[in-house]
């Protein structure tokens, strides 16, 4: 990251309030991480050893130890996995094996790819967690449930080998994954009406997706006259959630549309309510919120690092999950719990654009000013430093209007947020490429 | 319009003199920016596609999809309708195979035609060729009384590569599509010249290569309507293109993937994803106008040189693109020894002989001729330079 961060504002946040149970967890978690894990036993100083023994940590003193401990990012969980990174002595050969573990990897670019081990079953625990922050899909839960899942089926590393899987292999319990094709622009229509097919006979309570692909399926779907069933939720996650996407997916299901923020790496974090605002999965992570620093922005624009608090094998500590998140000072009423309350997650850091006066502009800042073009279906905006450039390629949803025009108003929208005198060039588009994650890329800077 | 400096080849001397590179119709020269591309691969991803779990695959993967992105946005086509070949040659071999012609049906085509749309179609089919006329243009206007229920196809280069004619297609594939024939153009000449939208053209099957385009050779394009690709029975096998093998049964990948077996041209491919980004960032619009002043400007000055013969010229600017193919009356050089001249004598670099169009040579009655052709980093001094060397070997 190269984002001038000097002017920044760096003030401190308030903290929320958690029960004591969130603090003895995560005292707890630190103690054995700490101890158990090579990587941790490294950073901890011979009196954090000597209070950790005696389990003297109170909330302060964890916080304050947690402040000490340096941030982990992907690249430490790249260089240290396995070995640093689980408990001494751990066989986790013999836990895979034994099917206790699961090794799980995620792609992308060079510094996206992550390995790590789970702890089988604890993804499914946690994510139910963070469900049932919100009360109409805690009341689906609490009865038999059927869930669909669309997004990448995140196979790119072996898709010379893997062919088209049957419906009851992609049938798992009460899951039903949807699609099978890393990339949605090679979705045919024979797969698309496959996949609604699929869906309307599987009649899911619950609709998991990459909003991306989601908003492709609505919108293909109503190009071939097709009808979707209606799932009483939809929960947004794998990427940035778009203003684009819910406007599309909104237009053929009617259920709340739900953001379910977190990671492959670091579990399920925070949960949409009904006010729209994300409450924390606390019981089973704790989050720091450190303000991001960057140039022209406020202190409620923070980093998220984040420490597991049930990870068995591969415990995170103060990881920096890479992304930005506005914190909502003011709380939430919803009465979801305690804990931080986002406003809104702001995509990831590394995807800061900056304004003709270096100030930092957020994937979620851009969002919400593009997306209010009403006739795109995609964009992406290329910020060419060393051509003072900002290139804006798009592509038109159905019943745009003349591209001229659209591009007026798109390219008024972009000196909005990047200054009057930008230099702003906007190109029409028939596609844009996902990411080799799988992942549609709003923001970037070059070089 | 582009400056001469984006392409390094242009810088070479020859006997103490710059070069005048008048020969894209044959193959590009590449601009730094493709240059770069297939060395930052060498440098930084060397790896194959599709295959890989480590880091350089993934992103080899990731440049290389991106180029398929590149190239279908060049054209106005989706991803999944662009097949990636080694050139407009199996291209064209890939439809022939793909429609399961037999002998006794019929494309109609026209005489002017490269070997690459003429062959095929003699091989898996029968041709029938529109006659030229005394300038050798193709009598396109004789189309509709060539079509027969026989005829499978109507193959037709969108731009000559012989006389730089830009083909009326869009009355072509009208009338074609009338009689329930689909179309096939061979885009090779037209692609880095012409601004294309194949959807709006309708086009069945559109067929270009990467290195007449400011790409690398060995990779090429073919863009097919997804409803063909899915009908087009399997064309190679092996690696790549199978989704699942079992001891009794096989799997094919989806379109296109089904139809590129084998380890691809990567770095080529790249490389063509780049001068595709390359040639949108100038403007296709701005592309085809200088192109056709340019052929404007040859034609002009090389008319009025004594034994000048040019082909096509009867055709307005607007019709064709910078390429002018000619002959010139001195004694007993042949051609391609005018050819030879130039280059030596002039550093002028141009084509001379059949171009891969022996019928063409053999309906107008020559043994051969010259041609010039221009690209974007041409302009009016190598026009002159041109005129002015012809002028003096006719002297």
């Amino acid at each position: 990251m190269n984002i001038d961060s000097s002017g920044g504002n760096t003030g401190v946040l308030s903290e929320p309030s958690y029960p004591d149970s969130h603090w003895e967890a995560t005292s707890s978690a630190l103690a054995w991480a700490l101890e158990a894990i090579p990587l941790y036993a490294g950073h901890a100083r011979h009196g954090d050893r000597t209070r950790i023994a005696t389990a003297s940590m109170d909330a302060d003193a964890t916080k304050c130890l947690l402040r000490e401990l340096p941030i982990l990012s992907k690249q430490d969980i790249r260089l240290h996995f396995p070995k640093q990174l689980l408990p001494t002595g751990f066989d986790w050969r013999a836990a895979v094996e034994r099917n206790e573990a699961v090794l799980v990897a995620t792609s992308g670019t060079t510094d996206e790819r992550l390995q790590l081990l789970w702890e089988e079953g604890w993804w499914e625990r946690q994510e139910r967690a963070a469900l049932c922050l919100h009360p109409a899909v805690r009341l689906v839960l609490s009865r038999d449930y059927r869930e669909a899942v669309l997004t990448s089926p995140l196979c790119s590393g072996t898709t010379c080998h893997s062919g088209p899987t049957p419906l009851a292999e992609r049938t798992i319990g009460n899951l039903l994954f949807l699609n099978q094709r890393g990339d949605p622009t090679y979705w045919t229509d024979s797969d698309v009406r496959t996949m609604v097919s699929e869906l309307n006979a599987f009649e899911p309570d619950g609709l998991e997706a990459d909003p991306a692909y989601l908003a492709e399926l609505c919108r293909r779907a109503r190009r071939l006259g097709l009808d979707l069933h209606q799932p009483s939720y939809v929960t947004l996650s794998y990427e940035f959630v778009s203003g684009l996407h819910r406007r599309e997916i909104a237009k053929a299901l009617s259920a709340p549309l739900l953001n379910l923020y977190g990671s492959t790496e670091a579990g399920v974090l925070f949960m949409e309510c009904e006010r729209g605002l994300l409450h924390h999965n606390h019981d089973y992570s704790h989050v720091e919120l450190v303000p991001s620093g960057l140039f022209g922005a406020p202190t409620s624009l923070a980093r998220v690092l984040v420490t597991q608090l049930s990870n068995r094998f591969t415990p995170l500590l103060r990881y920096d999950i890479g992304d930005l998140a506005f914190v909502e000072a003011r709380g939430c009423d919803c009465g979801a719990g305690d804990g931080w309350v986002l406003r809104s997650i702001e995509g990831r850091l590394k995807d800061v654009t900056t304004t003709t006066r270096s100030e930092a502009v957020t994937v979620g800042e851009l969002d919400r000013e593009i997306s209010q073009t009403r006739e795109l279906a995609a964009y992406q905006v290329i910020q060419e430093r060393d051509r003072g450039r900002w290139l804006i390629r798009w592509v038109a949803g159905d019943d745009a209007r003349g591209t001229d025009e659209i591009e007026r108003e798109i390219t008024d929208r972009m000196r909005v947020l990047y200054g009057a005198d930008a230099h702003v060039e906007c190109r029409r588009e028939r596609f844009i490429a996902p990411e080799p994650s799988g992942k549609y890329r709003l923001a970037m800077r070059k070089p | 319009m582009t400056p001469r400096n984006d392409f390094p080849l242009l810088e070479r001397q020859v006997d103490g003199r710059r070069i005048t590179y008048l020969d894209s119709a044959s193959t590009t020269p590449k601009p730094r920016a493709v240059i770069d591309a297939v060395r930052r691969y060498y440098e930084n991803h060397t790896a194959n596609v599709h295959r890989g779990a480590h880091v350089l695959s993934e992103e080899t993967t990731s440049r290389y999809e991106e180029a398929r992105f590149s190239i279908a946005a060049l054209v106005g086509a989706a991803p999944n309708e662009i097949v990636f070949v080694r050139n407009t040659t199996e291209a064209i071999n890939l439809v022939a195979h793909g429609l399961g012609l037999s002998s006794e049906d019929e494309i109609v085509t026209t005489a002017l035609e490269h070997h690459s749309n003429y062959l095929p179609w003699r091989l898996h089919a029968r041709a029938v060729p529109l006659p030229l006329d005394e300038d050798g243009v193709p009598r396109y206007e004789l189309l509709r009384e060539r079509l027969t229920s026989r005829t499978k196809l109507a193959a037709v280069a969108h731009v000559s590569n012989v006389t730089g004619v830009v083909a009326p297609i869009e009355r072509w594939i009208e009338e074609s599509h009338a009689r329930g024939v689909p179309v096939l153009l061979d885009a090779s000449q037209s692609v880095s010249h012409l601004p294309v939208d194949v959807k709006a053209l309708d086009v069945d099957f559109f067929a270009f290569s990467s290195h007449k385009m400011l790409g690398p050779s060995g990779v090429g394009a073919l863009y097919a309507k997804a409803d063909w690709l899915e009908r087009f029975p399997l064309y190679q096998v092996g690696g790549g293109m199978v989704a699942r093998h079992d001891d009794d049964r096989f799997e094919p990948r989806e379109v296109p993937f089904r139809f590129e077996a084998g380890t691809p041209a990567i770095e080529a491919t790249i490389g063509f994803g780049e001068a595709a980004s390359y040639l949108r960032a100038i403007g296709m619009e701005r592309v085809a106008e200088h192109s056709r002043r340019i052929g404007a400007e040859m034609v002009d000055s090389l008319r009025s040189i004594p034994g000048v013969r040019l082909f096509g010229a009867s055709i307005p600017p607007e019709r064709r693109i910078g390429l002018a193919t000619f002959t010139l009356d001195v004694g007993d050089l042949a051609q391609r020894d005018v050819a030879r001249l130039l280059s030596d004598g002039h550093q002028v670099i141009v084509s001379g002989g059949l171009h891969c169009a022996h019928l063409f040579h053999q309906r107008m009655t020559v043994a051969g001729t010259v041609r010039a052709s221009s690209h974007v980093f041409n302009d009016s001094s190598d026009v002159a330079r041109l005129a002015a060397a012809v002028r003096e070997i006719a002297s």
